[in-house]
C-alpha cells in the first residue's frame, strides 16, 4: 500500500520540481531566439507540477500532537529534512 | 527494541542541482544531452548518499509497531479513498480520515457525555466540510484556516483533556485547564458548524437570486400570487 505524502516529502518533491523549472527554463533562455517547443513543453509541465506540489504542501498541515500520540516513537522512515 | 532508519535530503537535492547546473554549462535540448545529464545526476546522488550517509538508531521505549515500515500496522488507513487526481484533494480526504479517526480515539478514551456528544458533532461536521470542498475543490480557499489552524488545536486540546483526565488524580491545573476546554468546546462546536454553513454561502445567494427572479416572472406572467409592486 502507498504511504501518504507527508509534508516534508511534499516539499522535497516540490523543490526538486522547482529545480527541474528552473533546469528546463535556463536550457529554453538559451536556446532564445530559436523557440525550442519540446523544451516549452517540458517547462510548462515541470512548473505546473512544481506549483502543485507547493500547494499540497501549503495543504497539508505540520505534523500536529496526535501524529505524535499514533507514532510516539517516529518508526516511519521518514526522510530528514537538514 | 526498534530500528529506525532516517534518510539524508540532501542527496535527492544535489539531483536538482546537478540538473539545474548542467542546464547552465552544457547543452539541454536533445535527447542525448538528457541522458547524460540524469548519468551525471546519478552519480551526484550517490556522491551525496556518500558524504550523508543515512542514520540508524534504536528506540528503545514503546516500540508497538514493528521496525520496518513495511511491517507496520496502520488501522487508519483501511478505508483509504482512490486517488482524485489532485494532490491537493487527496491531502485533503487522507487529512480528513487521520482527523476523524483521532477523534474517534479519544472520544473512545474520554468518559465524560457531554465531551463525548460534542466530539461527535466535532466528526461528523469535520468529515461534511470537507467532503464538501472535496465536491468543489474551488472553496478549498474557504477552508485553509481551518485545517491549518482550528482543526490540528481543537485536537491538540482534545489531546490534552484525554491526557489529563486519564491521570485519574485532581490539582488546580488538571481540574483548571480541562474545565477551560470544556468551555471552549461549545464555541469550537459552533465555529465548526459556521464553518459548514459558510461553505454553501455562494450557493444560497445564487438561489436567493434564481427565486427573485422567478418570483417576478410568475408576477409578470400572472401566474405567482404576488403583483409586480406589491411585494
Amino acid at each position: 500500500m502507498k504511504k501518504e505524502t507527508t509534508r516534508k516529502q511534499c516539499h522535497v518533491l516540490a523543490v526538486i520540481w522547482t529545480l527541474a523549472a528552473a533546469a528546463v527554463g535556463v536550457a529554453f533562455v538559451r536556446r532564445l531566439p530559436q523557440v525550442h517547443l519540446l523544451l516549452l513543453a517540458l517547462l510548462a509541465l515541470s512548473l505546473v507540477s512544481a506549483v502543485s506540489w507547493w500547494r499540497a504542501y501549503k495543504m497539508t498541515p505540520e505534523r500536529s500532537e496526535f501524529d505524535e500520540e499514533t507514532d510516539p516513537n517516529n518508526n516511519l522512515e521518514e526522510i530528514d529534512d537538514e | 527494541m526498534a530500528h529506525v532508519k532516517k534518510r539524508s535530503v540532501l542527496p535527492v537535492y544535489f539531483i536538482g542541482g546537478t540538473w539545474l547546473l548542467w542546464s547552465v554549462f552544457a547543452p539541454l535540448y536533445r535527447p542525448v544531452h538528457y541522458i547524460m545529464a540524469a548519468l551525471v545526476s546519478l552519480i551526484a546522488y550517490y556522491g551525496g548518499k556518500m558524504l550523508f550517509p543515512d542514520r540508524g538508531y534504536e528506540v528503545g521505549e514503546g516500540a508497538q509497531s514493528a521496525p520496518k515500515p513495511e511491517a507496520r500496522p496502520e488501522p487508519k488507513q483501511e478505508a483509504k479513498p482512490k486517488s482524485t487526481g489532485n494532490p491537493e484533494i487527496d491531502a485533503l480526504l487522507a487529512e480528513r480520515d487521520r482527523a476523524v479517526g483521532e477523534m474517534r480515539r479519544l472520544n473512545d478514551s474520554i468518559k465524560d457525555e457531554k465531551i463525548s456528544r460534542q466530539i461527535d458533532h466535532l466528526e461528523a461536521t469535520t468529515g461534511k466540510i470537507i467532503d464538501t470542498v472535496a465536491a468543489s475543490p474551488s472553496k478549498l480557499p474557504q477552508i485553509r484556516k481551518f485545517m491549518n489552524y482550528y482543526l490540528p488545536t481543537t485536537l491538540k486540546l482534545l489531546n490534552a483533556y484525554d491526557r489529563m483526565d486519564s491521570t485519574g488524580v485532581s490539582g488546580s491545573n488538571i481540574d483548571g485547564t480541562k474545565g477551560k476546554v470544556e468551555g471552549m468546546l461549545d464555541t469550537i462546536c459552533a465555529a465548526f458548524t459556521r464553518q459548514l454553513d459558510d461553505l454553501y454561502g455562494d450557493e444560497a445567494m445564487d438561489i436567493s437570486a434564481e427565486i427573485t427572479v422567478m418570483e417576478q416572472m410568475l408576477a409578470q406572467e400572472g401566474l405567482g400570487g404576488m403583483t409586480l409592486d406589491g411585494m
